[in-house]
């Protein structure tokens, strides 16, 4: 029979003997051995407290351990909890508060279960919609890990092993600003990039739909500037092309609006949400689209476009209902936009007296700490410098995560849960500010 | 040196055949022939050969045909080469293609000019996808053809053909081929016997396309008889039925004729067997008699007509519709219709069916099917000849001990050996063949049964 309890070793060496792929994303030798949470913390196997600076790839919004969302979720189990053949009345409900709060036209809803499922089905509705096949995306861009979403990814690293992708998508040049592909300085370089997208466009033909995140937070915090996002709206229209915002990591507050789009004052035609969505307490993600996109005809019983068995189960929506009302009572959002500009603005204190720290970018509680050899040059800090930088927050009680590492990036990326509170922040600093230290002198 | 040391010399280091390694080439030497007359050809040391396969299937006429060179030769005097785009155009380019449609069954009427066979499969394949969506059907680009068929080598054609070992090292291909079984009655692959069967290759089609969903599908393309795995007329009824399905589910038929068009199979196009017509039908090969490299794609007026208003059908290629290879067209049609050569193919052909079936029933360990329509035969080979397994290096062995006798063929897919003669084969070359085939099969029988 199994044992109750196993040590520290016997953990990592079955981890080792089962696990079909390594869950140790640090990519460092002993990874953690978490056993439990709760707000913004987490504890090891020995009982060491740490920071959580990371929230479950940013998807604790709400922390951990919270006791409204615990009761929900056995306030439901005792009714139902799976359920996508019939109606459930939660479901309704849920589409009617995130109509509520998502901006403009974004009215009705798809549940799913992963952020990936919800960039499929979104990626599926444009072409059934428009009747048209591609799709163009951002190289940089994060957008999830199944075929149809790996086809829109836009990390290399990610891709590689599983080509060929699905035929028709078609990647440009992000609005990386600290690293134009261009080799021009905003906003002196008249949104060239924006430019090519729309020659891409026009010479491609054929584009149903552009899937982009509002802010490229895998790819190391990209933030595109306000007129781009605005700019490419007005081409989405001029097209006639469907404008999918992946707001899986910038969604429900993280950016200090509920939605990162609000940013912009550009409202996409589909908006897709996952991660924050249920602050993970369970696995939950939705695609919002316009009122506009009759996706299917409602005469038309049974027509498939795309479900899973266990999406939009009644257990996910009291989840993500406790999880939204959580988020607007206590301003969470608010929160992010204030707490963040503090940790933006001290990070930046630090990045100036720094010599590895080229470049602090942030919205809110996602926040980038691009690392470089050389500020000048801006030539990019060695990966084993991001890791080291992730390990030795760990030693110090701080969890950060790399980011996705594109083309370039060696970026650290903070997306703390949106309850974290100054004394948090402060801590986290202190710690950043030492192993900054520590790195500069080797 | 002597001359051929010093060709053979600059072969191995200069030249890339097609489908052959170095290693190949020095193991079984060269075949350097030097002259062609009729349905002869004459190697670097005046050994006769019968050309039973016609120069890679695609000589009509025969080799060496003065009359033919002369009217290219005259062309080329006059205009060696001009293009046809934009409004450009010759006579001969004109003439050619007025005969060609009137050549073709039923309304098939506009023509396009190709390079090559795989160039003109191209284009029927493009025509096919543009036709669908400009007709409201954007999402109709799927193509439906046979393993085992042979449409071409360039990465679109490549799509249609059904030969993995053609396809493999250059996969993906183009998405939106599929491939269902062909019809081979020698050797079912779904192990019926005509004519107690269903049909089920003809219903195959059907059931992919409800599979694939018809809004799916642009066309089907196939040969009217595939000569690639051994040739293979398939039954009376299949091409009807495959003609209805079509219609059924609006999909565009496609005929590729490249090697059995231009009166192979003792009609001009292998269609007319089967009373039904296309809606596009490729032609290459026999139509100049290999004396120059052009192929053409014929299309009924009604998918003519979509390209005429606001958006024409691209593809254009400089050598389409070339001079000197209209001429070539011109004088080989005149020589085929003057001398009767279809006719010749249907009579010659009979004569070599009945004389192979003799053939295998003197050889009844070894020959397992005769098949053949007009001069195009095939002759599948047992798997085993007593304990021997019939492997490629047997093929390779029995193909080459016929050259050694003076026949040229060639061998398909494992077990089938391949003849497709030009259409002025005779009587005569019928009965040489089969006697150095009789000699070969008697040899192996001595040796292994």
């Amino acid at each position: 029979m199994l044992k109750e309890n196993y040590s520290e070793k016997e953990i990592r060496d079955l981890e080792r003997k089962y696990a079909v792929q390594s869950y140790d994303t640090s990519r460092l030798k002993n990874p953690l051995i978490i056993e439990k949470a709760e707000g913004v913390f987490l504890w090891d196997k020995n009982g060491k407290r740490y920071l959580d600076f990371s929230a479950e790839y940013s998807s604790s919004n709400v922390g951990f351990q919270n006791k409204e969302m615990i009761e929900a979720i056995k306030k439901q189990l005792k009714l139902i909890s799976v359920s996508s053949m019939f109606i459930h009345p939660l479901r309704v409900q849920l589409a009617e508060l995130l109509d509520k709060i998502t901006p403009g036209d974004l009215s009705k809803s798809y549940f799913g279960c992963t952020g990936s499922d919800a960039i499929d089905a979104a990626l599926k509705f444009a072409r059934k919609y428009t009747k048209k096949y591609k799709v163009l995306s951002l190289w940089e861009g994060y957008h999830g890990a199944t075929f149809g979403a790996l086809s829109a990814h836009g990390l290399t690293y990610a891709r590689f092993d599983f080509e060929p992708l699905l035929p028709g998508f078609i990647h440009v040049s992000p609005p990386y600003c600290y690293r134009c592909d261009f080799g021009l300085k905003y906003p002196d370089c008249g949104l060239v990039c924006l430019n090519v997208l729309e020659k891409t466009i026009v010479r491609e033909g054929h584009v149903a739909a552009i899937i982009l995140e509002p802010i490229l937070a895998g790819g190391g915090v990209i933030i595109p500037p306000k007129p781009y996002m605005q700019g490419l709206k007005k081409i989405c229209e001029k097209y006639n092309i469907l404008l999918i915002f992946d707001e899986v990591c910038t969604g429900f507050g993280r950016t200090g609006k509920m939605f990162c789009c609000e940013q912009y004052n550009v409202v996409p035609d589909m908006l897709v949400v996952a991660k924050g969505f249920t602050s993970g307490y369970l696995p939950g993600s939705a695609v919002i689209v316009s009122k506009d996109l009759n996706i299917y005809d409602p005469e038309k019983s049974g027509e498939p476009v795309h479900y899973h068995t266990l999406s939009a189960s009644p257990l996910t929506c009291a989840v993500a209902i406790t999880n939204i009302n959580i988020i607007l009572r206590d301003k969470l959002a608010e929160n992010a936009a204030k707490i963040g500009k503090y940790l933006m603005e001290s990070l930046q204190e630090i990045a100036r007296e720094s010599k590895i720290i080229g470049d602090v970018r942030g919205q809110g509680l996602l926040v980038g700490i691009e690392l470089v050899k050389d500020k000048k040059t801006k030539e990019p800090a060695e990966k084993y410098k991001e890791h080291l930088f992730i390990e030795k927050c760990k030693e110090k009680g701080l969890i950060v995560e790399g980011g996705d590492g594109g083309m370039y990036s060696s970026v650290i990326v903070l997306h703390p849960p949106l309850i974290v509170k100054k004394e948090h922040i402060d801590k986290a600093l202190d710690i950043i500010n030492d192993v900054v230290g520590e790195l500069q002198q080797k | 040196m002597e001359e051929r040391e010093q060709l053979r010399k600059w072969e191995l280091a200069y030249l890339w055949h097609p489908e052959t390694t170095r290693k190949d080439q020095l193991k079984h030497g060269y075949k350097m022939i030097t002259e062609g007359k009729g349905y002869i050809l004459k190697d670097i040391d005046g050994k006769e050969y019968i050309d039973g396969l016609g120069g890679m299937e695609c000589t009509g006429i025969g080799h060496g045909r003065k009359e033919i060179i002369d009217a290219m030769a005259e062309q080329g005097r006059k205009l060696e080469f001009e293009h046809i785009f934009d409004f450009f155009v010759h006579e001969p380019v004109i003439k050619v293609a007025k005969k060609l449609a009137e050549l073709t069954p039923g309304d098939l009427q506009h023509v396009m000019f190709g390079a090559s066979g795989s160039d003109s499969v191209e284009i029927a394949l493009k025509i096919a996808r543009q036709y669908q969506a400009m007709k409201g059907f954007p999402r109709r680009y799927k193509v439906i053809s046979r393993w085992n068929s042979f449409h071409g080598v360039t990465m679109g054609a490549l799509g249609a053909n059904g030969f993995t070992n053609l396809r493999e090292p250059f996969e993906p291909m183009t998405p939106g081929f599929r491939h269902i079984p062909h019809p081979s009655c020698c050797d079912c692959p779904f192990g019926e016997h005509y004519p107690d069967c269903n049909l089920e290759c003809a219903e195959a089609f059907e059931k992919e396309v409800i599979l694939e969903g018809p809004e799916t599908i642009a066309a089907f393309i196939g040969e009217s008889i595939s000569c690639a795995r051994g040739v293979q007329p398939p039954p009376k009824e299949y091409w009807p039925k495959i003609r209805k399905i079509c219609n059924k589910y609006g999909i565009l038929l496609i005929d590729d004729e490249i090697l059995i068009g231009a009166g192979k199979s003792g009609r001009f196009y292998a269609c007319e067997h089967y009373d039904y017509v296309p809606d596009i039908l490729v032609t290459g090969k026999g139509i100049s008699s290999g004396y120059f490299p052009i192929s053409a794609v014929v299309a009924k007026p009604e998918i003519y007509e979509v390209f005429q208003d606001e958006e024409a059908f691209l593809h254009p290629q400089t050598f389409q519709g070339h001079p000197m290879g209209c001429a070539a067209i011109l004088k080989n049609l005149e020589i085929i219709e003057r001398e009767n050569l279809v006719k010749n193919a249907e009579i010659v052909g009979k004569y070599f069916t009945e004389q192979l079936n003799a053939l295998a029933s003197n050889h009844p360990q070894i020959l397992s099917h005769v098949t053949g329509k007009g001069l195009p035969h095939s002759i599948l080979l047992y798997p085993k000849i007593g304990n021997k397994v019939v492997d490629n290096e047997m093929m390779v062995r029995i193909r080459e001990r016929a050259y050694e006798l003076g026949l040229i063929c060639r061998f398909e897919e494992k077990r089938y050996i391949m003849f497709c003669p030009p259409l002025v084969f005779d009587k005569k070359a019928v009965n040489r063949s089969v006697e150095i085939w009789d000699q070969v099969f008697s040899e192996i029988e001595k040796e292994n049964l």
